[in-house]
């Protein structure tokens, strides 16, 4: 490579560098390509291919379009509302428990004299397992006759004589959503608990301290200026969170799937299937590809728009 | 362990003894939290070493009387455990390399070197970290298919060459290095390449530990990608072997929670390893949320 004189970034003196264009060809070239050719044409292509009863699997029927004929059949049946519907309870317990547990555990563990780290770690323990992992191990916690919890319960229940019908967890559609939301709580608490750590570690000490000068109990410093000094980790985790359970596929079907993985999952009566579970399936099981595709699109629209939603809202925040 | 610091006696000024019991009762309401957190965890651990007849025994057995290896053996050799745990390490020692050194390399030219249409091309990858992933499902499958890429690794290595969030955190940890250096660089004559190799990747240490601990998880943890593509069971990874595992064994709790607490290892490891670093990277990512 030719020796080239350019200016350096910020610009206060030129010096000589060699292999600068080059640089910037081998990271930049290569970087456009892979996301032109495995993201922006896929996702075009499929938008486009939502219009039609694109099927890869029979050659022999005609690729046709259909116009807005997947859209409405979707939106018209019944299962994508009971998708969505399943999605947003789950999305709202995940996100509602993640952000209290880690803002409280995380306050308390923050104005702890000893073993911070200590406490930290085992919190933090679940959050390497992974989803699968995670989600084999609440399915035998969660067994009915055999598994952890009932075993405890029904301990409790022979030492003191109460009388108690216990739950089928996984098995009772009124349950199951519910369990999932419990595994993955379990499994996302340690990382929500670390960023209220690194955040916390920001405040000043100092306010604290005048607070208490001035008389202000724990909760009310808690509330007056943890909580308010923690906003945007709290965005970041609110926005984050949803973003994320609303995708959520991989527990709902580790914890639900039947005795062969060909065994469709989302059971019992659909009460844990989500909105890419029904895509999943769609695509995947049925190999209706542009019917899938138009639920990707109406996911995406009800992503996007929490986004936007969110953005307002964080703006407004900011703007006192 | 805790009654240790519990125990440990605050000296008032007179030198007197005083117990401080908002921190007693702190520290009690945090270790129930942390038995509670700890407990399933424990429960895959030693329920990977139990016999049938503890497994399923009531009242529950926390802790295996005469610990058997006769699970873990049993999932090594009657399963292809090992294979699976074999495939799982290489894609996730390659993809975690790889994605880093595409991660570093973009991160650094985004951050340090001015070109036209840079600012463009960087507000573009931060907008397709916001796209979800269910929108690239089938069109990404269809590509796979047309490239003859299914149930081959190409499908999983690939596709997770580069990471939008990589090339953004690592453009963020740019702007604590000084241009003055990298300029002190280049006018002992360094060319950019070596200057970015010899002087910037070492700088880089702590933050691309942090990174490659969420590419190792993310990797190791990947199972919905790996489902779809791959269908040969020789080549499976191992949580879309490990969930196989489920249904096979569905009877079988102890083999399954052998496997699980196996799968756990090598995250536990690498975590380990670069757990010094990982508090900062946090911090790094959940800032410029």
């Amino acid at each position: 490579m030719a020796i080239v004189a350019e200016r350096t970034t910020h610009g206060s003196r030129a010096v000589k560098v060699r292999g600068r264009r080059l640089m910037i060809l081998v990271a930049t070239v290569p970087t456009i390509f892979f996301y032109v050719v495995f993201l922006i044409f896929p996702i075009i292509y499929s938008f486009a291919m939502s219009f039609t009863n694109w099927n890869p699997v029979s050659v022999l029927i005609p690729l046709r379009f259909l116009g807005l004929l997947n859209y409405t059949k979707i939106v018209t049946g019944n299962l994508f509302w009971i998708c969505m519907r399943n999605t947003i309870y789950y999305a709202s317990m995940h996100i509602g428990a993640t952000l209290v547990l880690g803002l409280v555990l995380a306050t308390l563990i923050n104005s702890l004299q000893y073993l911070r780290s200590f406490y930290r770690s085992v919190f933090y323990l679940p959050v390497l397992t992974s989803v699968v992992a995670a989600g084999i191990l609440f399915r035998w916690i969660f067994q009915p006759r055999y598994g952890l919890i009932n075993s405890i319960l029904a301990l409790v229940i022979s030492t003191f004589g109460v009388q108690l019908r216990l739950p089928m967890y996984l098995q009772d559609p009124k349950w199951a959503m519910a369990c999932v939301a419990i595994m993955t709580i379990w499994k996302g608490l340690g990382y929500t608990i670390v960023l209220f750590l690194a955040g916390l570690q920001g405040i000043p000490q100092v306010l604290y301290e005048a607070a208490k000068v001035d008389g202000a109990s724990a909760w009310k410093s808690f509330w007056y200026i943890t909580v308010p000094t923690l906003r945007p980790t709290i965005l970041f985790v609110a926005v984050t969170g949803v973003i994320g359970a609303l995708q959520s596929y991989v527990a709902q079907f580790i914890m639900s799937i039947g005795r062969h993985m060909d065994q469709a999952g989302g059971g019992p009566v659909n009460s844990t299937r989500t909105l890419v579970f029904l895509l999943f399936d769609e695509a995947f099981r049925n190999s209706r590809f542009g019917y899938a595709s138009a639920i990707a699109v109406l996911i995406f629209i009800v992503i996007m728009s929490l986004i936007l939603v969110q953005r307002r809202a964080l703006r407004t925040e900011w703007s006192y | 362990m805790n009654t240790e610091s519990i125990a440990q006696p605050v000296r008032g000024l007179q030198g007197r003894l005083r117990i401080n019991w908002s921190q007693v009762f702190l520290y009690l309401f945090l270790t129930f939290g942390a038995v509670i957190s700890f407990a399933p965890f424990f429960w895959m651990v030693t329920s990977a070493f139990k016999t049938p007849g503890e497994i399923t025994g009531f009242p529950p057995v926390w802790i295996p009387r005469a610990p058997t290896f006769d699970n873990v053996v049993a999932i090594w050799h009657e399963l292809d455990f090992a294979r699976y745990f074999a495939n799982s390490a290489f894609i996730t020692i390659t993809t975690t390399a790889l994605s880093l050194f595409t991660s570093s390399l973009v991160g650094y030219v985004l951050a340090k070197l001015d070109f036209w249409g840079r600012d463009l091309l960087f507000l573009s990858l931060l907008a397709t970290m916001m796209i979800p992933y269910p929108v690239t499902l089938v069109p990404s499958y269809q590509l796979m298919k047309w490239l003859r890429w299914i149930n081959s690794y190409w499908a999983l290595i690939v596709p997770s060459l580069y990471s939008a969030y990589g090339i953004f955190l690592v453009r963020q940890y740019m702007h604590s290095i000084p241009d003055e250096l990298l300029d002190a660089g280049r006018i002992d004559g360094a060319s950019e390449g070596r200057i970015f190799l010899q002087l910037i990747l070492p700088l880089c240490k702590p933050m691309l530990s942090a990174l490659g601990i969420f590419f190792f998880m993310w990797q190791w943890d990947s199972f919905m990608w790996p489902s779809i593509v791959l269908n040969d069971q020789k080549k499976y990874t191992l949580p879309v072997g490990l969930a196989t595992f489920q249904s096979e064994f569905v009877v079988d709790h102890a083999k399954v929670m052998a496997g699980a607490a196996i799968s756990v290892l090598p995250t536990l490891v690498v975590f380990l390893l670069l757990q010094k670093h990982f508090v900062a990277g946090v911090a790094l990512t959940g800032l410029k949320g």
